[in-house]
């Protein structure tokens, strides 16, 4: 809308605010020192200021190059029993007419499908047995039976794949507890309730 | 009649910014003086606590500073600055939790009384109070695509790419702080 | 007692290393739904189906809710169709954990199937299974209306958001929840400050401009490269 179909209020209201400062040479002083002392060496930067890494982009360039080099090669999955939730990473190059890079994925996935270890905790000093049961343990109570401590604090440590997670506990191989200090989500299909923790990259 | 600070210019190249990137203190501080006046501008009118203006705008440039050798130039520097200036006001008014204020500038009723003396500069001062007020009213998220638009001067599809918004909610959201200002405004002018 | 066996037989023969693994799998006292189920889960393994959220799914129904057993039987079945359906929107070639994450994406209210397939468009070549995992996270907010989860979701996927990033979007939206912060401005805060990430890092989409750039008062903003900014209102 230009300023002669906006409302004549607005455009004094738009006029005032356009004024600019004025330029403060102190203040852009301050700025430039702060921005001088906070020049950090790259692994101390906020990472959430930080671009994508050079060598994520180094090895989808090899990626392309292996998938065009090599024909109808597959290189298969990999399995970790070990690990209740890790990701199995397709790693695949074709050549047929609608080819479909998958080292990218695939190695974007074994890259932040790394589990991370996750403490759960719960404070049940009356309780006598107390299992970490989840998605990731398919809900098995027999999976993860938790410590206690002489505070009646129970707790385990878990390796988890990054992501959202639903979860819970059981005392005493009968009462399913939620985490007090987790938001809760709903069974879609049998309706009880479940913790939620998202668990981020280690 | 209205007096409006006198137009500044800077011509800031890509060769500034590149040298920027690389760490020239000297550079960077060329795009600092580029920029300042407006950021201050726009953190004073998006704040919620428009004092902390000064605190923000410096936040934000040591921010830029530290991704600039990442900067690659594939995004409008301009944008990109009032990006991650936009980012820092939105943080500080949300976390902060802070009741929004009556704007009290002392720094700008200062400007104006080191200003030419000029006739009905007395009007202007409260025209430039009962504006700033009126802003302060408007909700954060309507507010600031009013400020990127109509007084920064970016375009729906640039602030679209700035924020994620689509453009007919920017359109919607610059419509609805336009109505809020006239509706609180309108009484000031006596229409 | 000689046909309970039997039936156990069956379903360990059946459901091979699935039952091995996980003893707790049965429907205590019913019979006819435990086959139910293990015929379920030998159908999903056969298919190439990730068994592991059927026997989840199982168990919580058994463990945690105690639901009946046709209950059970139902949530399985409901879980293989969305795991089937999960695997055809996301293909080709989805991973386990990608078929997994799109299941729970559908089983959240307002979950589609077109919502799947545009995630795995944004996504291209890369694993979508954080995304998805996202996309759940956020369809299950109550205050957050499907499309505009679907709709960030993919948006990010197209600005080349990595998984990681898209986790710890998800962990700050869910942290800011936990001290009171409204859904909507935890998303205007978190969301636009990884968009400005990521528009740095080059995924932004923007056009290369910067060249030369001329710095004025609104009014007489130009710039020498790119596509011109439109310039700001003029004063009447």
């Amino acid at each position: 809308m230009s300023g002669a179909e906006r409302d004549p209020v607005v455009n004094r209201a738009i006029e005032e605010l356009q004024r600019l400062p004025a330029l403060d040479r102190h203040a852009i002083d301050r700025v430039v020192r702060a921005a001088a002392a906070a020049r950090v060496a790259p692994a101390e930067l906020d990472p959430a200021d930080l671009p994508r890494t050079r060598s994520i982009r180094v090895w989808s360039a090899l990626g392309f190059a292996a998938a065009a080099a090599v024909a109808g090669f597959v290189i298969g999955e990999l399995r970790t029993s070990k690990e209740p939730s890790v990701e199995t990473p397709i790693v695949t190059a074709q050549t047929s007419s609608d080819t479909q890079l998958r080292a990218v994925r695939g190695s974007a996935a074994m890259l932040d499908n790394m589990t991370v270890a996750q403490e759960f905790v719960l404070e049940a000093a009356q309780a006598d047995r107390v299992a970490l049961v989840g998605d990731f343990n398919s809900w098995n109570p027999k999976a993860n039976a938790m410590t206690r401590d002489a505070a009646g604090k129970w707790s385990t440590t878990i390796n988890v794949v990054p992501g959202r997670h639903v979860y819970g506990f059981m005392v005493n191989d009968s009462i399913f507890t939620l985490d007090p200090r987790a938001m809760k989500a709903r069974d879609p299909d049998l309706g009880g309730d479940g913790s939620v923790r998202i668990v981020g990259r280690p | 009649m209205q007096r409006i600070a006198p137009p500044q210019s800077a011509v800031l190249d890509a060769k500034t910014i590149s040298r920027a990137k690389l760490g020239d203190i000297d550079a960077f501080t060329s795009i600092v003086e580029a920029y300042h006046q407006r950021c201050l501008r726009f953190a004073r009118a998006m704040l919620r606590n428009a004092d902390d203006a000064e605190d923000m705008v410096q936040e934000a440039f040591v921010r830029l500073y530290r991704a600039l050798p990442r900067y690659e130039e594939r995004q409008r520097f301009e944008s990109w600055l009032f990006q991650i200036l936009g980012n820092v006001c939105r943080t500080a008014n949300t976390v902060h939790h802070r009741e929004t204020s009556r704007f009290v500038d002392d720094e700008i009723a200062l400007e104006r009384v080191q200003s030419d003396d000029q006739p009905g500069r007395s009007f202007d001062h409260e025209w430039g109070e009962s504006v700033r007020k009126a802003l302060a009213e408007v909700p954060d998220y309507n507010r600031e695509i009013f400020l990127l638009h109509y007084i920064e001067g970016f375009g729906y599809d640039e602030i679209e790419r700035m924020t994620g918004v689509k453009q007919s909610a920017l359109k919607m959201r610059v419509k609805r702080a336009s109505d809020q200002l006239r509706s609180l405004l309108s009484k000031e002018v006596g229409t | 007692m000689r046909s309970c066996i039997w039936v156990l037989g069956a379903m360990v023969g059946v459901s091979g290393s699935a039952f091995a693994q996980e003893p707790s799998f049965m429907i205590p006292n019913d019979r006819e739904a435990s086959a139910q189920v293990a015929g379920i889960l030998a159908s999903a393994r056969d298919a190439g189906l990730p068994t592991k959220p059927i026997v989840g799914k199982v168990n919580y129904g058994v463990n945690v809710t105690r639901s009946k057993p046709n209950d059970i039987v139902r949530s399985v079945s409901l879980v293989k169709t969305r795991l089937e359906t999960a695997r055809a929107a996301l293909s080709p070639n989805p991973t386990e954990e990608e078929i997994t994450e799109g299941a729970n994406a559908l089983g959240e209210k307002g979950g589609t199937v077109e919502m799947l397939r545009a995630v795995r468009k944004a996504g291209g070549s890369r694993s979508v299974a954080r995304a998805l995992g996202l996309l759940t996270q956020l369809l299950a907010t109550e205050s957050m209306k499907p499309p505009r989860a679907a709709e960030i979701v993919t948006d990010l996927l197209r600005r080349e958001a990595t998984p990681g990033q898209l986790v710890a979007l998800g962990n700050d939206i869910a942290s800011d929840m936990r001290v009171g912060v409204q859904l909507g401005s935890s998303i205007d805060v978190r969301l636009h400050n990884l968009i400005a990430t990521l528009a740095a890092q080059g995924g932004g989409g923007f056009f290369s401009g910067g060249d030369k750039v001329t710095i004025s008062a609104p009014g007489d903003i130009k710039s020498t490269s790119g596509t011109p900014p439109p310039p700001p209102p003029r004063r009447p």
